[in-house]
């Protein structure tokens, strides 16, 4: 059997063999009957089974989409807690508005600043570091004009983690945000919130239909890594986290917890054994910032985690796991999502 | 020269004039734009769920998530793309992995698919009558769930092996032999009802 083609017969019928392969294949059925009969009956597999058509209940799609929306706007409801924490940005906005004042004043003092993109910083000028989003808005300089491609973008800061000590010696040396800069915050805001809103949480398996590139400035290919991949790049988030944060002050701290967070939030597991990987995460993460404002999302986020594993089937272990997460979020002074528990609670002892 | 039974796979399913304009409304947070987006996939979305899972709660399931999915994930998808397939893919994906899960090899999966399908094509060009319609559901629901999955994205979506092998996270060498194990079985059940149909080679090499 091993000198005839069948194995390559149904590749050949999809046009998916290589030149060398499919002339290998056609030589082989010119002087093959056998091959012949086995290809004319693979050829036909595919055609008969599309003939057996799909049958659901009566008037089940009937009310499909609306269906759909509902689940949409329930989850966008219980997401809207977590979506007031200040985004991360934030910090774009802050250090637009902080050149937005310190721009003009230099350059009164008779000096030039160039924009850290187009020109070396110079050593003395601790304001042009390239971790800083390479922008000054257009009312700033009139004598330097800048393109809209310029605008700082969020996005290029958005669940990354940057060098904290240019950001923070920034928000020593600017005291208040000034109203020249408002036009720019305005658009900011706009377009971080659509980033937010739609804020891609994408599996791999998303993340492999869509083109990254088109948008190559955000979350650099991670729409094409696998959830392993990902899981490990979060890891190592929630380690450097608090790490970070120990060397430097409040505010740079809040930006990188926030990526952590958002690492984490990104991540959508396939099975059993990841959904207990990011269960885990979520609880370090807690457990790692138990005073930021994302603390009592991630404490959900464990017990929706376990929820997760309940509804799998995972196992009496994690089953309990889960009820003992959310009877101790429940008992925690500091919980303001209770109700989402409870009704956590309820679906996981309601049999599907 | 290549196979000649299959129709050029873009051409043969254009996006419908306005579904950019929907995906884009929809990406701006417009609900009701993207609700007929679903209307429009919904039925190819539960088919390819249902035909991998073979079970309607599961399919429902599965194909409410999958449009979900697309839903969270619509800011990355490329609207110049068709929508179809690539939801399919995220079903079809969700419908493997939930067979694969514990607790539904625990629980054997109802078979309420064991039936001719009434909906079925024209009987003019029918390959099959009923009998055979019956004979082949069964195999396919025998299939190894791993090797039906990749049959169902092949023959009813008509995705390229590359295609497929991203949407199941396989290699596409693995996606050419599961093809290719699941169409012998599924010819070895259809062989008696196909009559003259299998012996008359319908392209290329005779």
């Amino acid at each position: 059997m091993s000198a005839h083609e069948e194995q390559r017969l149904s590749a050949w019928l999809d046009g998916e063999l290589d030149e060398g392969a499919r002339a290998a294949v056609e030589a082989h059925l010119a002087r093959c009957a056998e091959c012949r009969e086995t290809l004319a009956a693979l050829r036909a597999v595919d055609p008969a089974a599309r003939e057996l058509g799909v049958r659901a209940p009566e008037g089940y799609f009937d009310g499909f989409a609306a269906r759909v929306r509902e689940r949409i706007e329930a989850e966008a409801a219980v997401r809207r807690p977590a979506s007031w924490r200040p985004p991360t940005w934030t910090w774009a906005v802050a250090a637009a508005l902080l050149l937005a004042v310190v721009t003009p004043l230099t350059l009164h003092r008779g000096e030039t600043v160039l924009p850290a993109r187009t020109a070396p910083p110079a050593p003395t000028r601790p304001l042009a570091t390239p971790a800083l989003p390479a922008a000054v808005p257009a009312t700033a300089s009139p004598t330097r004009p800048q393109s809209a491609g310029e605008a700082p973008s969020p996005r290029s800061t958005a669940g990354r983690l940057e060098a904290p000590a240019p950001r923070q010696r920034l928000m020593k040396t600017a005291p208040a945000a000034a109203a020249p800069a408002a036009a720019p915050t305005a658009s900011i805001r706009q377009h971080s919130e659509q980033a937010a809103a739609n804020d891609g949480r994408l599996s791999a398996l998303e993340g492999a239909a869509v083109a990254p590139q088109r948008d190559a400035s955000r979350q650099e290919g991670r729409a094409a890594v696998s959830i392993e991949a990902a899981d490990a790049m979060t890891a190592q988030e929630v380690r450097l986290a608090p790490a970070t944060a120990a060397e430097a002050g409040g505010g740079v701290r809040a930006a990188d917890v926030e990526s952590a967070f958002r690492q984490l939030d990104h991540l959508r597991p396939v099975d059993v054994a990841s959904w207990r990987r990011l269960r885990e995460r979520w609880r370090a993460f807690a457990a790692a910032h138990p005073a930021a404002p994302q603390a009592d999302e991630a404490r959900v986020r464990v017990i929706a985690s376990g929820l997760e594993l309940v509804r799998l089937g995972a196992g009496a272990e994690d089953a309990a796991t889960f009820r003992r997460d959310a009877e101790s979020y429940l008992a925690r002074e500091d919980a303001p999502q209770k109700p989402r528990i409870r009704s956590m609670l309820e679906e996981a002892a309601s049999p599907r | 020269m290549g196979p000649a039974d299959r129709a050029p796979r873009d051409p043969a399913r254009p996006p419908a004039p306005d579904e950019g304009f929907l995906l884009a409304r929809a990406r701006q947070g417009d609900l009701s734009a993207f609700e007929q987006v679903v209307g429009r996939y919904q039925r190819r979305v539960y088919g390819t769920a249902l035909r991998i899972v073979r079970c309607h709660d599961v399919a429902d399931d599965v194909a409410q998530e999958a449009f979900l999915r697309a839903w969270r994930s619509l800011d990355r998808f490329d609207t110049t793309r068709p929508f179809g397939p690539w939801v399919c893919r995220i079903a079809a994906n969700l419908a493997l992995n939930h067979v694969r899960s514990p607790r539904t090899r625990e629980e054997a999966l109802p078979e309420e698919q064991a039936e001719p399908r009434s909906e079925a094509p024209g009987p003019l060009e029918a390959l099959l009558d009923d009998e055979g319609r019956r004979v082949l559901d069964a195999a396919l629901g025998e299939l190894p769930v791993e090797q039906r999955a990749v049959f169902v994205l092949r023959a009813f979506e008509e995705l390229s092996y590359a295609e497929i092998a991203a949407a199941l996270g396989l290699q596409p060498g693995t996606v050419m032999s599961r093809l290719f194990r699941a169409r012998e079985r599924l010819a070895r059940a259809l062989g008696p009802y196909l009559g003259l149909h299998a012996r008359r080679p319908r392209g290329g090499v005779a």
